[in-house]
């Protein structure tokens, strides 16, 4: 295992030129600009998927050492897989995997291969928030004692063979949860594509309630026009934005929903660029912003202002060149303070920010 | 002319050495001075204002830079040019018998005139130089004349002579005027002017009298007042309403460096006042238990912020944070027509470190550098703080309105911040509320003025162009 | 539909999706009402609570690397039962006699709840958490809810209770007195009294035949004042502590356990004595604090701290040996001017300083990024409860949006809560506010001290309210203020052995 982690960093070097934030390409990837041709595309990934199932995307190739990163990111490329999730299979190869006798060697091993993972890719909370979580499970495991080892770990690729499915019921307690909120008449103001805002708003549409929907643009992926899409095909009202009309259009807004790549322990959230502007105005006009993030997303993160997590960075593609002296802010995130967050709703039930930190120590300490 | 610039210089020489200390002081020796250059100064037949103006401006010049700080110096000297041209105008006009008439005179002095209430339309303009416009539409004029009339209301009599002074300019605006006769001014503009500045001499001296007056009306039985470093002002106010039988409790935050809390301690002490000494430190501590916080200043700026001992602004920032009303008395003098630009550094001087660290203490460290030559140690101490206007919920100065018919104009309408003084007593451009909003609550306190009409938390903004 | 989530959370794994089988009957305690509005976020915690607290508990069992070693092994059952217990335990007050040597930190460490009331309680009355730990031991030989009842902190002393301060003073060994020209503000706080009350002391020292002298003298320096701050008293006192262990011997008619235990008492509540309003007692911890601390120190920083805190100032001191360029503020004020020792530390290490005192902070905090405090204790509602000053230099952090960081070990936060800074503080010598040190210019009020109207306040610590911190870093890592009662809980969880 020492070795995968050697042969991982040169690959770690490649791709992680210009420090390109890989999680926000793979973003992009799967949520960006809906077009004909990205929906042919996405129909025929669609189409493929049968083919790539959990058992045969196991990379058992011979010949070829087993690297975690490659794992992780041939799960990566699945759309509707979370990154924890994608983390978590990753791990669970590892324990395929690897040779080791004892519990021991296998944390051991475990905690190389996850210090790898969030070494390769910094910029992605949920896959560090994954890793953290699935070897908190492995060190509880190995408490237990009265287990012998085979079958321990047998239980720990059941788990986490099972976290997918975890994943999605997640999903859809923060879709019920919310349902409550979201009452007849009113407008719901969403910033960018997320998994989970979505499938809130679906839940509320498939119970006929009325509402409709400001989606903004979400630039520079414009994952805000694949939401938008989305929404038509449910036949919810949808009025798209450019992002600077958020103030603009905030006296009609009843709530604010946005996602989160990253919930930390001050109750705040890492979300792509532009959320925090967003709470800002909602706040100044006593409007509520909702955030729907699933418990795997919080992390052990404490950012202290806007710069002082390092930036995950992007390529902006403004249509024109831009001149070299130009200095061009490519940061994807930014962190919006738990101040500016009304509640969050999570699979472990509805938050108030500050309960983040409380569930945070319990979980961790 | 030999005699006055001696006088001149020992009082530059005085400030530049920080020899004066308070604003009031500076006020009244910057007063005296201009009057004794005026009364010493001969005057010729013909433009006997420009004369004046002139003389006074170079020396004012002249003080001015001996201590930029100090804004009282610059204060009194506007003061005092205003002064001039309010007689000089005055002389005119009642030698020409008659408002109308004298509209079409158009000599250098209204000339100066203009400039000056041009410039209170280019301050409706954004940007911060106020320049004045030369040719000034018409349009431009009728809005100032009925901003300007409008305001005028809430003012003192003395106000009416702008609003002459307003008139007269749209005439200037709508005909080209005729040249005037200078000879018919009289010869008393000088003694006039002295006058004028005995006045306002007097004014600086009783401004404490005229303040403590309110004071009765702000202190009530039982009240624990909180104050900060030394201000006569202060002392006064607060012994006013002691001679009134007022029983209240006072905390002095001692306001290092200067220490000058104790002295104000000790003079409420033996007034008879229950007097509480506290280290600055603990100001946010007490806060809690405050009533009111009454604190002096050095200077009042246009936005109505204000410039005091360093400290206050954690103060103000206390008392915002527990709702305590933050009273600032201070005298006419102190009003300031400038606007803050980084008040932090600009209005500011850095007092001697020994009176944090005791020289010999700290000398090994003081100098010894890192390869770049910068000492590893640096020592702080500045002499100034200034807080912006949102956190001052009050003003209290020594302006009295004359007529009772004033009064009442003043109730409709709340006045305004520390412009509508600046423009009364200075004659000087008037800030205009920019798009950051002046204080948006900063009144000033004047006679009659009811109290319980007071918002003092309120948001509510004065505006001048209804 | 509110079931039906309920019914899909609680079979979802207990915490974060992977803990299922750890807490598998823990899940089932989450509030069957309807996790659908918000009124049930109030619910929800006490159920993750519970479920946490299995958890944690077990998590304290996988880290040995976190010194757990000595915990003796109990069952889950066992802690739940002692949890119920601690909550059933709210109403009595009853005194129980410590049992065990231990017990002789777990009143230390329990002390701070009762600081207030203490000028001469029994000391086996602070002993519940030890005493607790010690029945445990021995197999429940009395039920565990006895001990517990003085989980719940009695209030505090207070001093303009005529009839209770007597009676106060009757028991008291240091004897308090009315202190002249009082402010009447604080009259439920104990004036301060100085020299004298040493002299007296002093001479009583034969009568107090118990008292080892290694303890009598730190009792002595802190009357006086000579040791000063919350780590530096708090590491005197252990070591007197250890002196005197040292130094006992069983009387023969004795059992070792009971009467040191006893004894050690009786010297607690001797230093409590000396020093009435010291809240936090216990072991220092501050290397993970110095761990998570210096991440948020990056190059260019300029870091502004208040007064001298001895966390604070290892946070920079690492930083600076890790070779981060940052520059340091350190902010001062009257009378105790404790800046100047940390200054001269600092300097002496080759930092960049810039000093100043408390009411340029306005001035000096335009150029100021993170602001770092330490804090004599933390309580529950997150107030930060520290050196007088503190409170001014985060307001104005706060003011002009400068984070605010509080160093604090875990033993000093409390349950207790506190609104403001007058209900519960400590009162120096109100001489040294009219001498200012080294300005002999300053002399006003010489004459006037005797003066009836002139009273002259020196507070000691003020309470910083929780909207002004960011942060607060402790053992447990950097939580926000809102999450001191998490900690406070977790705290005392894991110290139930001591």
């Amino acid at each position: 295992m020492a070795d995968t982690v050697q042969n991982s960093n040169p690959e770690n070097n490649n791709n992680n030129n210009n420090n390109i934030s890989a999680y926000y390409q793979t973003r992009a990837a799967h949520h960006a600009v809906v077009t004909s041709d990205w929906l042919a595309q996405a129909q025929a990934a669609v189409g493929r998927d049968p083919d790539d199932s959990p058992e045969t995307a196991v990379p058992t190739v011979a010949g070829k050492p087993f690297s975690v990163i490659d794992e992780f990111n041939s799960w990566r490329k699945q759309p509707d897989l979370a990154e924890a999730v994608a983390a978590i299979r990753a791990l669970a190869a590892v324990i395929r995997n690897c040779q080791a006798t004892t519990m021991m060697e296998l944390e051991i091993e475990l905690k190389k291969a996850s210090d790898s993972l969030k070494s390769w890719d910094t910029t992605s909370i949920s896959l560090t928030a994954g890793c953290d979580l699935f070897m908190r499970y492995v060190s509880r495991t190995s408490a237990l004692e009265y287990e012998d080892f085979n079958s321990a770990k047998s239980r720990l690729i059941e788990r986490a063979e099972k976290f997918g499915e975890i994943s999605c019921k997640a999903r859809r307690i923060i879709g019920m949860l919310s349902q409550d909120f979201i009452f007849d008449g009113c407008t719901i103001l969403v910033h960018g594509f997320s998994r989970v805002v979505f499938e809130v708003l679906k839940t509320a549409a498939h119970s006929k309630k009325l509402f409709r929907v400001f989606c903004t643009e979400g630039r520079p992926d414009r994952t805000g026009l694949r939401l938008s899409h989305e929404l038509a095909k449910l036949d919810v009202p949808v009025k798209l934005l450019i992002d600077s009309a958020v103030a603009y259009t905030m006296d009609e807004v009843d709530m604010v929903f946005v996602g989160a790549d990253g919930v930390v322990e001050s109750g705040g959230i890492i979300n792509m660029m532009g959320t925090y502007q967003i709470a800002l105005v909602a706040h100044s006009m006593n409007k509520p912003v909702y955030v729907a993030a699933e418990s795997y997303k919080f992390a052990r993160l404490y950012p202290l202002d806007q710069k002082d997590m390092g930036p995950a960075l992007r390529p902006i593609d403004f249509g024109v060149p831009i001149p070299s002296k130009v200095e061009v802010e490519t940061s994807a995130w930014d962190y919006t303070p738990p101040q500016y967050l009304t509640l969050l709703f999570t699979d472990l039930g509805v938050l108030t920010p500050s309960v983040v930190s409380d569930e945070l120590i319990q979980l961790y300490l | 002319m030999a005699g006055t610039q001696s006088l001149v210089n020992e009082l530059v020489t005085k400030l530049k050495k920080r020899k004066v200390e308070g604003s009031q002081a500076t006020a009244l020796l910057t007063a005296e001075l201009l009057r004794s250059v005026i009364s010493q100064m001969k005057v010729p037949q013909t433009s006997q204002a420009a004369t004046l103006i002139e003389a006074i401006k170079s020396v004012g010049e002249q003080l001015i830079a001996a201590n930029p700080v100090e804004l009282a110096v610059g204060n009194i000297v506007r003061r005092v040019l205003h002064i001039i041209r309010e007689e000089d105008f005055s002389i005119a006009t009642n030698a020409l018998g008659g408002l109308m008439s004298s509209a079409c005179d158009d000599n250098k002095d209204t000339g100066e005139q203009k400039d000056f209430q041009v410039q209170t339309v280019a301050a409706f303009a954004p940007g911060r130089t106020l320049r004045p416009l030369h040719c000034m539409p018409f349009l431009t004029a009728h809005v100032l004349l009925k901003a300007y009339f409008s305001r005028s209301n809430k003012m003192s009599s003395k106000s009416s002579i702008h609003y002459k002074v307003v008139l007269r300019l749209v005439c200037n605006g709508m005909l080209s005027l005729a040249a005037a006769d200078r000879n018919t001014k009289s010869w008393k503009l000088k003694h006039d002017v002295i006058e004028a500045v005995n006045e306002l001499i007097e004014d600086i001296n009783n401004c404490y009298e005229q303040i403590a007056e309110r004071a009765v009306e702000l202190i009530h039985q039982n009240e624990v007042i909180l104050t900060f470093g030394r201000s006569r002002t202060v002392r006064e106010f607060l012994c006013a309403a002691k001679d009134k039988r007022r029983s209240f409790q006072v905390f002095v935050a001692e306001g290092a460096p200067k220490y000058q809390g104790h002295a104000l301690a000790k003079d409420l002490v033996a007034r008879g006042l229950q007097t509480t000494v506290i280290t600055d430190s603990a100001v946010f501590a007490m806060i809690s238990r405050v009533n009111m916080v009454v604190v002096g200043v050095h200077a009042v700026m246009a936005n109505g912020g204000v410039i005091g001992p360093v400290g206050l602004n954690m103060v103000a920032l206390a008392a915002r944070k527990h709702a305590v009303p933050f009273v600032v008395v201070a005298g006419t003098h102190k009003l300031c027509p400038l606007y803050p630009q980084n008040p932090a550094v600009l209005q500011n001087e850095m007092r001697c470190p020994s009176e944090l660290l005791q020289f010999g203490e700290f000398s090994d460290c003081m100098d010894f550098s890192v390869g770049s030559g910068t000492p590893l140690l640096n020592v702080v101490n500045p002499a100034f703080d200034y807080v912006p206007p949102e956190l001052v919920s009050l003003f209290i100065t020594d302006i009295r309105f004359e007529s009772a018919k004033e009064n009442h104009l003043l109730k409709g309408v709340p006045p305004s911040i520390p412009w509508v003084l600046l423009s009364r007593l200075s004659g000087f451009s008037m800030p205009l509320p920019d798009g950051n909003g002046m204080g948006a609550h900063d009144w000033i306190w004047s006679s009659e003025y009811d109290i319980q009409s007071l918002p003092e938390k309120s948001k509510t903004h004065p505006t001048i162009t209804q | 539909m509110g079931r039906g989530a309920v019914a899909a959370s609680s079979s979802l794994p207990g915490g974060l999706g992977l803990d299922n089988a750890a807490v598998k009957s823990a899940a089932s305690s989450v509030p069957a009402s309807g996790l659908t509005t918000v009124s049930v976020v109030n619910n929800l915690p006490i159920g993750i609570s519970e479920k946490g607290g299995g958890v944690a508990v077990e998590m304290q069992n996988d880290l040995s690397t976190r010194s757990k070693s000595l915990k003796e092994k109990t069952t889950k059952a066992e802690r739940r039962a002692l949890q119920e217990a601690q909550r059933a335990a709210k109403a009595a007050t009853k005194a129980e006699g410590g049992k065990t040597p231990a017990a002789a930190s777990g009143a230390v460490a329990s002390v701070n709840a009762k600081s207030g009331k203490s000028v001469k309680p029994p000391p086996s009355q602070k002993m519940d958490s030890a005493t607790v730990a010690a029945s445990e031991k021995k197999g429940g030989d009395r039920p565990p809810e006895k001990d517990r009842k003085k989980e719940v902190p009695q209030p505090r002393m207070q001093y303009d209770d005529k009839s209770r301060v007597e009676k106060a003073k009757r028991r008291a060994v240091v004897k308090q007195r009315d202190a002249r020209n009082r402010v009447e503000l604080f009259r439920h706080l104990p004036q301060y009294e100085r020299g004298n009350q040493l002299s007296e002391l002093e001479s009583k020292f034969f009568e107090l035949d118990p008292m080892h002298p290694a303890v009598y003298k730190v009792g002595l320096q802190y009357l006086s004042g000579d040791i000063c701050g919350g780590n530096a008293r708090c590491i005197a006192m252990l070591q007197a502590f250890q002196e005197a262990i040292k130094d006992y011997s069983t009387p023969p008619e004795k059992t070792l356990a009971r009467d040191l235990t006893a004894k050690i008492g009786s010297y607690v509540s001797f230093l409590i004595e000396c020093r009435p309003f010291q809240s936090a007692w216990g072991m220092q911890s501050d290397k993970v604090i110095v761990k998570h601390a210096v991440t948020k120190i990056s190059d260019g920083d300029v870091l502004l701290t208040y007064g001298s805190s001895s966390a604070v100032e290892m946070v920079l001191l690492h930083a600076h040996e890790l070779g981060k360029q940052f520059r340091v503020v350190v902010v001062d004020s009257r009378p105790k001017l404790e800046g100047q020792l940390l200054l001269r530390r600092l300097v002496g290490k080759g930092i960049n300083c810039t000093y100043t005192h408390v009411n340029a902070i306005s001035y000096i905090m335009h150029e100021v990024t993170r602001v770092f405090l330490g804090a004599s204790s933390v309580l529950s509602n997150g107030t930060v409860y520290s050196r007088v000053g503190s409170a001014c230099v985060a307001m104005v952090a706060h003011a002009f949006r400068v984070p605010v960081l509080v160093c604090c070990e875990a033993y000093k936060f409390h349950e207790r809560v506190q609104l403001d800074s007058i209900c519960s503080n400590e009162l120096g010598d109100p001489e040294v506010i009219s001498k200012v040190r080294g300005r002999e210019d300053i002399n006003f009020l010489d004459g006037s001290a005797n003066s009836e109207n002139l009273q002259l306040l020196n507070l000691i610590y003020d309470a910083t309210p929780s909207d002004y911190v960011s942060m607060i870093i402790t053992d447990y890592g950097m939580v926000p203020p809102t999450s001191v009662p998490v900690i406070v809980r977790e705290y005392r969880r894991e110290h139930l052995w001591i």
